[in-house]
């Protein structure tokens, strides 16, 4: 029988926010007595001076006053690192009261920055890992963040001005993210996960990942989506087919098949879970990777539970369709006329009173795209003279121009010719035109159109 | 004894006190130059400062920049007994509006030492050419990050114009 008796904390932990962890924290000491009304007087002074110490560093002593969104910040990085030396201990929650008795708030403060600082550097190692263990597949959030989102803040952080210094951009999401955590906690969080989901998908081909993605959506390489999460689920459907683990194809037949075999089971979500550990012990995953694929389990079992109630089991598990990626066009425009030039030329073609003059003019002079959107723009067209200009160009020629429109697929175009005949429309003189122009051509013809259109970047 | 209502850590306004006495001693300095401040004007000067910190979004800590604001500007020629305690009043009211023009990246030092070096020069003490003319087009040159903003004059660029709303 344990005869030891632990004291009950008279402090409550739910009342101390992660976010603002040293302020709700005094404010829970002070409300169940452990902090007197002058302790808490004398620990704001002690901020105000900190605040002032930080002031004085940040503007290198050359200032003596700075805006108040300034003074904000930096009394955010002062609680920030106030709250990581806090949150170090793990013992009894009043022992933060002790702390901030024996202690003077500048020192706290030091010793939290320099834990942030220790987990900067680990920042950059996970980094490090992360950009080797690098997937190489076409997605445009995934390798923005790889290359550019940490850029700006490996080089310029500071742990003395937490929230001075510029943080990541990242757009790429992952399986799980934690936004309880705040800056490098949620860094250095964000790193280790997405190093760990990239892990796992380097057991893979990554011929296989890109196919998977491909198969999901046509424009998946334009959206947020996480790749993880794809391979990961595709995986499990492998296991459950009884199929290797080598590779990640599945077939329109495999999904009918695990719909029968989902059909039929009482509790999806222990086969799932089944699944995984299967997956997780012929891979020899260990440590946080085996528990993050557990814990990314509950979201997917509910999603293949819906699937399999609406038959709909080939949206979540994904057939490979081989020949479906349709490559990007990127374009690079042609050399742009001098102002002076463009000038004179658009002056030429408004004293004109021919269209074929006019055409002839923008022909000879007009050889980028840039070029020809400021000669729309100009208006020194009339009507249909516009509609002559777009029969001169060719099918790329127009999807580039389409480019700059907010016309983009058939949808759209509908919309905005119903607009332009209701005389409700508020494009520009060029762009109904072009409407126009659309509307002439057959329905065939402008799917080609918009094929180019959204295959091309500009 | 616990507290009964929940009382907020942050405090809630921080812009720092600087009495009347700390101002009035800088007297000592100005004598020299026939320039002294009155109880009154000192208070004035301080409630000048402090509505211009408030209208301007600025807080101020420490001792604040006034006395550094009186040394530099107390041996200008276009300041006398009469227009003394009014003029250093709308020098700090131009002082944290260009802080903020020039976004905070020239120091008090250098802000200082450009206004009085126009104040003195092109502006012929005009508070109104100062404010409206020099030292705009001083900031909007530190805004776009050229390097010699504070030759505007020599070399030609420095427009001091009748019409004021030209910019």
């Amino acid at each position: 029988m344990n005869t030891s008796l632990t004291k009950a904390s008279r402090m409550d932990r739910s009342r101390i926010l992660s976010h603002n962890y040293t302020q709700t924290y005094i404010e829970e000491a002070a409300r169940v007595g452990l902090l007197t009304p002058l302790d808490v007087t004398n620990l704001q002074l002690s901020l105000v001076k900190l605040l002032e110490r930080q002031i004085q560093r940040y503007t290198r002593f050359e200032s003596s006053s700075v805006k108040v969104e300034t003074a904000e910040g930096l009394m955010r990085s002062i609680l920030y690192a106030l709250d990581v030396r806090l949150k170090q201990l793990k013992g009894e929650i009043e022992e933060g009261v002790t702390l901030l008795k024996e202690k003077t708030l500048e020192t706290l403060f030091i010793e939290g920055f320099n834990l942030i600082n220790e987990k900067f550097n680990k920042c950059k190692t996970y980094f490090q890992k992360v950009k080797e263990t690098r997937l190489k597949v076409d997605n445009y959030a995934y390798n923005d963040t790889m290359e550019y989102a940490f850029t700006e803040f490996f080089g310029f952080y500071e742990a003395e001005f937490s929230y001075q210094s510029p943080m990541p951009d990242i757009d790429y999401p992952l399986c799980i993210d934690d936004m309880q955590e705040e800056n490098t906690d949620y860094i250095y969080m964000y790193l280790k996960k997405l190093y760990h989901e990239n892990l796992f998908c380097n057991s893979f081909p990554v011929a296989e990942i890109q196919t998977l993605l491909d198969s999901s959506h046509p424009h998946q390489s334009e959206m947020l989506i996480n790749i993880f999460e794809y391979v990961l689920i595709n995986a499990i459907g492998r296991q459950l087919a009884n199929k290797d683990l080598k590779h990640l194809e599945l077939s329109e037949g495999d999904c009918q098949s695990l719909q029968m075999q989902f059909e039929t089971q009482l509790d999806i979500q222990m086969l799932v879970e089944e699944a995984v550990n299967e997956i997780i012990k012929s891979l020899h995953v260990v440590g946080f990777l085996k528990h993050y694929m557990l814990e990314a389990l509950p979201p997917i079992v509910k999603r293949i539970k819906a699937n399999v109630e609406n038959d709909t089991l080939n949206q979540i598990f994904i057939p490979f369709k081989l020949g479906t990626k349709v490559e990007k066009v990127h374009f690079t425009d042609g050399e742009s006329l001098e102002d002076e030039r463009f000038k004179k030329m658009i002056e030429a073609v408004c004293s004109s009173q021919l269209v074929v003059e006019k055409l002839m003019i923008f022909k000879e002079n007009v050889h980028s795209l840039k070029d020809t959107i400021d000669f729309l723009e100009a208006e020194c067209l009339f009507g249909k003279e516009y509609r002559a200009l777009y029969k001169s160009l060719s099918l790329p020629e127009i999807s580039l121009l389409l480019k700059y429109t907010s016309i983009s697929d058939e949808q759209s175009f509908k919309t905005h010719l119903q607009e332009v005949q209701n005389d409700k429309s508020l494009l520009k003189p060029w762009e109904m035109e072009l409407v126009y122009f659309l509307a002439n051509k057959e329905a065939a013809q402008r799917a080609q159109l918009w094929l180019v259109v959204q295959n091309i970047n500009v | 004894m616990k507290m009964e209502k929940q009382q907020s850590f942050l405090p809630q306004a921080i812009i720092s006190q600087i009495n009347k006495t700390e101002l009035m001693a800088c007297n000592d300095y100005t004598k020299k130059y026939g320039l002294l401040l009155t109880e009154e004007e000192t208070m004035q000067i301080l409630e000048r400062r402090k509505t211009s910190l408030q209208s301007y979004g600025r807080i101020e800590i420490g001792g604040g920049m006034l006395d550094k604001l009186i040394k530099e500007f107390c041996d200008s020629p276009y300041l006398n007994s009469q227009n003394y305690a009014s003029t250093i009043a709308e020098l700090t009211e131009l002082f944290y509006y260009f802080k903020n023009e020039a976004l905070d990246k020239l120091s008090d030092e250098e802000l200082l030492k450009i206004m009085h070096m126009y104040f003195d020069g092109p502006c012929g003490g005009s508070l109104e050419l100062l404010g409206q003319s020099a030292l705009e087009q001083m900031t909007r040159h530190v805004r776009y990050g050229e390097a010699e903003y504070t030759k505007l004059e020599e070399r030609g660029e420095l427009y001091m114009g009748d019409d004021l709303n030209e910019y």
